[in-house]
Order: C-alpha cells, then structure tokens, then sequence
C-alpha cells in the first residue's frame, strides 16, 4: 500500500510537470506545425484540435 | 503423495549435466541447460497427508475444486531464497521463487481419486502484455516533439520509470526508494534531515496537490474493503502534515538494518 500511494503520488506530481510542458503554447505550436505521415507517407491531420489539452 | 517444486533459475553458472541428490527430507536436481545451471526442482519424501473430500459438481454451480494441503510449500520457499542468497556469489542471477511450477503427486489410487488438481503455475504476465492504456497519439509524439523541454525532468521520470517497474515485480522497498527520491528531487530542496525534508515537502502546493490527487484516485483503484480502512486510517483520514512525516519516517526506516532486528526481508516485499 505505501509503495502504491507513494507511486499515485510521483505520477501525479510527474504527470502535472510533463503536461505543463506539452501544453505549454509554444509547444502545442512546434507540435502543431510538425508534419505528420502515415506508413504510406500519406499526410495526417489533427482533427480534435480542440481537445489537444483536455 | 509427495510434492515437487520447480524454479526457474536465470544464471552464468557453469552445470555440464542435470544431477540430483536427497537431503533431510528432500530432493533436489539442478537441471542443466546450454550448459548453464536453469532449473532448480526440489521434491518431498513421500508423506501422507490427509485429502479433503471430492465435492461432486452440480450443473448450477461451477465445478469445485481444492487445492491438496501443502505443508511445504512455506518452507522450499525460504530455504530457496538462502540457496539463492549463496548461489549468488557464483553467477546465480535469480531463483523465482514467486513464479513456480507446484506439482503434487499422488502415489496411491485413493489419492489420485482425491487429488482434483495436478499442478499449478504462478507467472506474472510481462507488462507489455498487460491490457492498452487508453491513450491520444498526440501525447506520443508531443513527448517526442517537446523532449528538449522535459529534460530537466529526465532524473525524477526516471526514479518514476523504476519505481513502476519495480512496484509491478512486487519489489516494494525498491519501488519506494525510487519514488522517495522523485519526491526528495523535486521537494526537498538539497535537504536531508527529516524535519527539514518535512517542512520542504509541506511548503510544495504541487507536492500537496499530488497528495490530494493520489488520495482521490487510490481509493477510487481500492480493489477490498479491507485496504480502503487500512488506506483510509494510514493516508486517507489523515491530515498532510501527518501524511508527509509518515512518508518521511518510512524513508528513513526501510534505509536501516541491523542483525537484532530485521527491519525487512528483501525477499519478503509483500510484507511492506
């Protein structure tokens, strides 16, 4: 119990920091403006645009 | 009947062929593989051990069954871990003895009508294998995008990567000493002494948001009744200030032995 509360709590905090990060704007943007190809070199577009940071 | 245990054993150690010999009581055959020591299996003298009775099965319920009682399986156990412990000094790497094979074996008719199962296996499936977290592809490559700017995390999301495995193989101590140190990185600030390390962490609002969190979603995760009451009496009710110092304490005794009294067995984790 103690190494599973102590771990929620690493994963938490951790999870906060990294997503503090991804989130960040010039982040999403370098995100954003990286293009993306499927495995026939086919372009890939992000369509939930709105939910990037839900 | 007799009993018969099989552990895998992952080793440099030289074997040129399987051998086998008996000792108080039981039998042991170290199996060579590759030339390799691979297996060790450990078998019981014949004894007799009372079955309980074949419940016959009903088309309503599910077939019954029970498990033969094992008055050795406790102690092939811990006397493996001291063979393991002494092997190790000659390239034995490990000896599971979490993941065996259990193999009982009835020598008369009555305990063979007796006797519903023949064996079982313990394995923990790898955590490749465990079902998918539900994830978006985009914080896939985000993480991948953004890895300039996480890297001054790349220390505590390590202790974190560790202490998950860890804490996956049921290596607790371990787990929390990883998780401990994610913490003492982050919050403690250069800081060592409990009292201080205490205050450190009680002046973090994200390290108290992570335990406000981890409160939340723990007992949502509590599988019995029981574990909730323990959580609830150790971390649940209790205020921060008393859930840092437990969590300080606990760091401070799992880092101490000593021969008059055995703070924990690195072996026997699920007692943490």
């Amino acid at each position: 119990m103690d190494a599973d509360f102590l771990g929620a709590v690493c994963q938490s905090v951790l999870m906060a920091k990294v997503l503090s990060v991804l989130f960040d704007q010039h982040e999403k943007e370098q995100f954003l403006a990286t293009p993306l190809f499927d495995i026939n070199d086919k372009p890939i577009r992000v369509t939930n645009l709105g939910q990037l940071d839900a | 009947m007799r009993y018969r245990y099989t552990f895998d054993v992952k080793s440099h150690t030289q074997l040129a062929e399987t051998l086998h010999f008996a000792h108080q009581g039981f039998r042991f055959r170290l199996v060579e593989s590759g030339r390799r020591f691979t297996k060790l299996i450990v078998e019981t003298d014949s004894v007799v051990i009372p079955l309980p009775p074949v419940k016959q099965p009903t088309l309503e319920k599910q077939p019954a069954f029970s498990v033969p009682p094992d008055p050795f399986l406790d102690i092939v156990r811990e006397e493996v871990r001291a063979i393991r412990g002494a092997l190790a000094l000659w390239g034995v790497v490990d000896i599971d003895v979490d993941q065996l094979l259990r193999e009982f074996l009835p020598e008369t008719p009555e305990e063979t009508a007796a006797c519903q199962i023949t064996s079982i296996r313990y394995q923990r499936p790898d955590r490749e294998k465990l079902p998918i977290l539900p994830n978006t592809t985009d914080l896939l490559i985000r993480c991948i995008v953004s890895r300039g700017k996480l890297a001054p995390f790349e220390v505590p999301l390590e202790f974190q990567r560790r202490g998950l495995d860890y804490r996956y193989r049921d290596q607790y101590v371990e787990a929390i000493f990883n998780f401990f140190f994610v913490l003492e990185y982050l919050f403690a600030g250069g800081k060592f002494r409990t009292t201080k390390v205490v205050e450190n962490f009680l002046a973090s609002p994200e390290l108290l948001a992570g335990l406000a969190e981890a409160r939340s979603t723990f007992l949502e995760a509590v599988q019995s009744e029981d574990s909730a009451k323990r959580f609830r009496e150790k971390y649940g009710n209790r205020s921060d200030e008393e859930v840092v110092q437990a969590i300080v304490e606990l760091r401070g005794k799992l880092h101490h032995q000593s021969t008059k009294r055995t703070n924990w067995h690195p072996a026997l984790q699920k007692e943490i």
